[in-house]
């Protein structure tokens, strides 16, 4: 469910899909034009496919297509439309003729999809799948093998993203040369761990943003102890930790979200829920190593100092956050559409930076790499129409933009599009903020820099205006007193500020991606991983809140290999050819 | 065979003669037999996955079996057993709890005087009883959260604030200590009926013999609900298993697993979260064999030791 | 009643007297605190300095919730659920209970009918297989389904056989010399004596179809289908602030000046309510109910 929470980051990200890939055939704006320039495709096809198979073609009649859904109890949608309704499945209607149907629409959507998947019967198609349920749909026999549906309608810059990483996607969609899912294609900025630090609180109190572990602790102390946000009472915490529920830190299934603690793993070189490369060479997993037992230490050594927030794991502690009784965490750049936005919204002057965390000598983080493929879509194997599903993807990634008006495009998210699949370059979202500081310093008029985004991906402009419109003076400095947030453009603090500060970081592009050597996941670990990450969790966040010693480490590591780990590392290092 | 004729028609129509009713029992009993077919039946040939690698795209027919496979795997897997200790121990600590605490209440209202303070008693103390556990663990959460009341008054007292559900350690008295404070009104109801059932020439007798309040409470009054205290135990054997789904599911998180995680919790994640239906199915259905056995020993107990037939 | 009392019984009568009023605060005051929680202002919440009285006194949490519609949809689904639900078990266990109540000699298969109940009602297939059955019946969705998933409840079963059992046999064997048939003597005889335990079972019934979650969330495929409690459930168990850039500058000062603690703890407020007020009403019955149902009287 993160994705509902970076789904108006992904609305620009997503937009960006294209890269520098430049169709002629899809550089136009209007629909007539559109229509045109498919008449050219299908010319330009006709001699090797049927003349059907045009990625962007109206079904020839009415296709309805059943999807499964999440709804978000607090959307809202323009006026006169719903998540049922809305300028997306009207256009799609009208231009396409697919008629969208809900099978399910679920507030706790996993859940709904486990059932569908339990009762054997899934709608034509669902996204959004973690790789375990689409693993359990494929062995089912529930997919469809969509290899030559792909092959034929998928539009050649669909292929082109799928392409970026085919390596990746491949090996983890395809099954004896059959293609039985389209993976999602994150941008890399969601892996990037960011430190937001409240630099107003900093400067009240004459410290610094922490660049090592020392600091780190020296800040976090400061903030405790020291009232930052002067109000006289001891009401303030240091670093916050994970939320309720919540992960220590980003592994093989789960990243991209904020309130983790990888940075300070990365700085012991631990890098727990990957497969690393042992000393002799082969796969060995970064959780039972004793890097991660060093980091673990040193959490549980600052937790009982009381330098992380009380009520990790339990409590929902983005609160601290959004209410000001927090300055220092590690989260992600789109963090101004959640809780940094409401601390703003409770404090304007709340003075958020965002910085990378490299205690190392040569101020390079080291950062989790990302699974570019961490969600998925499936068609299912009696889906009439796979086709017209590949077209939404195809319409989606190509010019959703140019589906509906801009002032309903403001306010539907994105997720109400029938095909929500995060699609995307890696550097997308980044090289708008690069355009916009480009600008701010001479280089590139105006014009230039809209003809460039607008060759590619036109909803990358209004994004790239506003960075420059709000924006003031100084350009150096990224202060909160340096940007323009008054008015209505209050409305798009959580826009502008991640794009413009939360992506700072990766701008500076000091940092190197530590990849897990692989994603595929074995046959035992079908069966044992879910109980052997439980395992591990659960152990490492007692040692953390001290109420297991930091030597339970020692026995979790050996209960982890009898209870299958062995197995699995065999198993890994065979798919490895080790 | 003429013989064996008449007498199968004797038998007949002594039957026939004898209950003219049974007919009309048995209409009576068609919508909850059609009922338990539809909805409990039907569904419980769905227990043949247990013993296959269920597949739901080929479904309860063609999905292959694997005999026992899944009970050995449960037996292996520190999850499950886990999972029964703390079945077994949070069950009895609330079988224990729900016997004596309601006990205890009980015997004191019962010596109230004012009879306006123990109807006002009474109606407050059933309330938690009828609130859901969805409900009751919203409350809670807030009221015994890190900046809950309960710790504010700790921190008042000068104490170290508690982490209810961060600490497994209090997890299972939480548990224990909150299912019993939802029930102990109503849970002493029977008790309080009891009471009232006692003859009263016993307290007078015992007065006669110069008896005080204790001395009639250990001779009098807890000999007479003896029985009554019996009868409940041995009811409650069948629910050894069962230490209360929707409280833990509600109020749990994986910080307390070790303590907190019951059987059903452990189903539910395994089956449905792990997405492996089949091992979640073994284990439910372990469970049902058990709670059966169980429940027929309580069936035997309180018939055999007290001459009660709970049906 | 014996007046002479020793001071060691006064001072245990003014003892036992505080604690019990103590130990009924101890039920009442989380109540109590959930509504001083949704009275109060979103910041002392946050601080946790609200206690027992409002901080910020304000209506803003139950002003919000007169217009959330999902709120009220879910509320429409659990009122029909009750009812329904309620008619349906009555119905089927005031019939099915009397011929259960016969003695083996007077129903012979009484036992074993009893024993085929307990059993499938005991054991049971798990969560797959059951939710692959209702969605042949194709009650996914359906209020139905919500209905009829947990039917009969056997412990209120065994509550009116009991009580049966327990009444005199005098009363149904006049009847029967009289010429009544079974139907007579159920409806006509023993119906009105059941008063206390079928109002007893209602209550049940209805508080049990109030407070289920679980079926509601497994059952319904769209949230819109949601009974209150497994949308309680939903909202407690994700505190949802995503969103909050979408809204207009109205809606967000609204938001800023309520908080979800506060809003969730009016919502959890108002879905007490129903409960708060039916089980007093009942509560006179349902001690007899009880005590007959469950123990030889």
């Amino acid at each position: 469910m993160r994705s509902i929470i970076i789904k108006k980051a992904s609305a620009a990200a997503l937009s960006l899909a294209l890269g520098a890939s430049l169709l002629a055939g899809c550089a136009g704006n209007g629909d007539n034009e559109k229509s045109a320039n498919n008449q050219t495709a299908n010319n330009q096809t006709a001699a090797t496919t049927d003349t059907k198979a045009d990625p962007f073609g109206k079904q020839p009649e009415l296709t309805v297509i059943t999807r499964g859904t999440w709804s978000n109890p607090d959307a809202k949608y323009p006026d006169g439309q719903s998540l049922e309704d809305n300028a997306y499945t009207r256009k799609l209607k009208s231009d396409y003729n697919i008629e969208i149907q809900n099978a399910f629409v679920a507030s706790d959507y996993p859940k709904q999809v486990d059932l569908a998947i339990a009762s054997g019967s899934i709608p034509d198609f669902l996204t959004n799948l973690t790789y375990s349920q689409y693993r359990a749909i494929v062995k089912a026999g529930l997919a469809m093998d969509i290899s030559e549906v792909w092959e034929k309608y998928a539009s050649p810059n669909v292929k082109k993203v799928y392409d970026s990483n085919k390596e990746l996607f491949d090996s983890m969609v395809k099954q004896d040369g059959k293609m039985y899912g389209i993976p999602g294609s994150k941008p890399l900025v969601d892996f990037l761990p960011v430190m937001w630090v409240r630099q107003d609180w900093l400067d009240k109190l004459g410290l610094k943003a922490p660049t090592n572990l020392d600091d780190l602790a020296t800040v976090a102390k400061a903030f405790v102890e020291q009232d930052p946000d002067g109000n006289g009472k001891a009401d303030t915490v240091g670093l916050v930790g994970p939320k309720k529920d919540g992960k220590l830190y980003q592994d093989m299934d789960d990243q991209n979200f904020s309130l983790h603690f990888d940075p300070i793993f990365s700085a012991f070189n631990a890098f727990p829920g990957f497969w690393t490369n042992g000393s002799d060479g082969k796969a060995v997993y970064g959780s039972i190593l004793p890097e991660t037992k060093a980091a673990l230490e040193k959490l549980a050594d600052m937790y009982k100092q009381g330098l992380i927030s009380k009520g990790i794991l339990t409590s929902n502690t983005e609160e601290l956050t959004s209410n000001n009784k927090a300055g220092l965490f590690f989260g992600t750049w789109w963090n101004p559409f959640t809780e940094i936005g409401n601390s703003w919204r409770n404090d304007n002057n709340a003075n958020w930076q965002a910085y990378t965390f490299a205690p190392g000598s040569d101020g390079i983080q080291l950062a989790k790499g990302g699974n570019a493929a961490s969600q998925f879509a499936v068609i299912s194997k009696d889906a009439k129409n796979p086709e017209a599903i590949i077209k939404m993807l195809n319409i989606k990634t190509e010019s959703l933009d140019k589906f509906v008006s801009k002032e309903d495009r403001s306010v539907l998210s994105d997720y109400p599009y029938p095909f929500y699949l995060t699609y995307s370059l890696a550097d997308g979202p980044a090289l708008i903020l690069q355009g916009a500081i480009d600008y701010q310093n001479g280089k590139g008029t105006l014009e230039e820099h809209h003809a460039n985004f607008e060759s590619y991906d036109p909803g990358a402009n209004p994004i790239f205006d506003k960075l420059i419109a709000f924006k003031k003076e100084p350009y150096d400095n990224t202060n909160i007193s340096a940007w323009d947030f008054s008015g209505d453009k209050a409305n798009d603090f959580g826009l502008v500020y991640s794009f413009g500060e939360g992506l700072r970081p990766y701008v500076s592009g000091k940092f190197k991606w530590v990849n897990t050597l692989t994603y595929v996941k074995t046959e035992t670990m079908d069966k044992r991983w879910a109980n052997l990450k439980k395992l591990e969790y659960e152990t490492f966040s007692k040692i953390i809140v001290g109420v297991q010693p930091i030597d339970t480490f020692d026995s979790f590591a050996e209960q982890w290999k009898k209870e299958g780990g062995d197995k699995i590392t065999k198993e890994i290092q065979s798919t490895l050819g080790q | 065979m003429s013989t064996n004729l008449k007498n199968e028609n004797v038998g007949l129509k002594r039957r026939r003669i004898k209950n003219p009713d049974v007919k009309h029992y048995l209409i009576m009993l068609v919508p909850a037999f059609i009922w338990l077919i539809l909805f409990q039946i039907v569904p419980m040939f769905g227990i043949v996955i247990a013993f296959q690698d269920f597949n739901p795209g080929a479904g309860f027919l063609r999905s292959e079996f694997v005999g026992l496979e899944h009970f050995q795997y449960m037996f292996e897997l520190s999850d499950s057993r886990v999972a029964l200790k703390n079945t077994v121990i949070i069950a009895i600590g609330k079988i224990t709890g729900n016997l004596l605490v309601p006990l205890v209440f009980a015997l004191m209202l019962n010596e109230l005087r004012q009879k306006y303070l123990v109807k006002m008693i009474q109606t407050s103390v059933y309330l938690p009883y009828f609130l859901s556990w969805v409900i009751l663990s919203g409350i809670m959460l807030q009221i015994f959260s890190f900046n809950g009341p309960i710790n504010k008054l700790l921190e008042f007292m000068g104490l170290e604030p508690l982490l209810f559900f961060q600490n497994a350690d209090l997890f299972r008295g939480f548990i224990i200590g909150s299912d019993v404070w939802k029930g102990f009104g109503f849970n002493a109801i029977i008790y309080l009926a009891a009471l009232a059932g006692i003859d009263n020439t016993l307290y007078e007798a015992a007065v006669m013999d110069g008896a005080g309040r204790w001395r009639k409470l250990w001779h009098v009054t807890l000999p007479s609900i003896r029985s009554t205290i019996a009868l409940l135990a041995i009811l409650s054997l069948g629910g050894i298993l069962d230490a209360g789904f929707d409280q833990v599911y509600n109020l749990y998180n994986p910080l307390v697993y070790s303590t907190g995680d019951i059987i059903d919790t452990f189903v539910y994640r395994a089956g449905l979260q792990g997405l492996d239906f089949s091992f979640g199915t073994a284990v439910g259905l372990l469970k049902s064999v058990v709670s059966f056995i169980l429940i027929t020993s309580g069936y035997w107990l309180a018939k055999k030791l007290l001459g009660y037939r709970i049906f | 009643m014996i007046e002479n009392r020793s001071l060691g019984s006064k001072a245990f009568d003014t003892f036992n007297s505080i604690f019990l009023i103590t130990l009924t605060l101890l039920c009442l005051l989380p109540f109590w605190y959930t509504l001083m929680i949704a009275f109060s202002e979103k910041e002392a919440v946050q601080a946790g300095i609200v206690s027992f009285y409002p901080i910020g006194f304000n209506l803003y949490s139950f002003d919000a919730i007169l217009s959330d519609f999902d709120f009220f949809k879910a509320f429409w689904v659990s009122v029909q659920r009750v009812v329904l639900g309620a008619a349906f078990t009555m119905l089927v266990l005031s019939l099915a209970a009397y011929p259960l109540s016969r003695t083996s000699k007077q129903f012979p298969g009484r036992n074993l009918l009893m024993w085929a109940f307990i059993f499938c009602l005991l054991f049971n297939g798990g969560l797959i297989p059951w939710y692959i059955t209702m969605r042949n019946y194709d009650l996914l969705d359906s209020v139905w389904g919500l209905v009829l998933a947990g039917g009969i409840p056997i412990f209120n079963m065994i509550l009116i056989t009991n009580f049966i059992k327990n009444l005199p046999e005098e009363l149904e064997e006049a009847a029967k010399i009289d010429g009544a048939g079974p139907w007579r003597v159920l409806f006509q005889v023993l119906l009105p004596l059941l008063k206390p335990v079928l109002a007893t079972v209602l209550l049940f019934t209805m508080v049990g179809h109030w407070n289920e979650f679980f079926q509601g969330m497994v059952l319904s495929t769209q949230a819109e289908n949601y009974p209150l409690q497994t949308y309680i459930q939903q909202l407690v168990a994700s505190a949802n602030q995503a969103n909050i850039g979408n809204l207009t500058l109205e809606e967000l000062e609204r938001i800023s000046k309520l908080n979800n603690e506060s809003l969730n703890a009016a919502k959890i407020f108002v879905a007490m309510i129903p409960v708060l007020l039916i089980y007093p009403f009942l509560q006179r019955y349902f001690v007899k109910g009880i005590t007959l149902g469950s123990v030889k009287g």
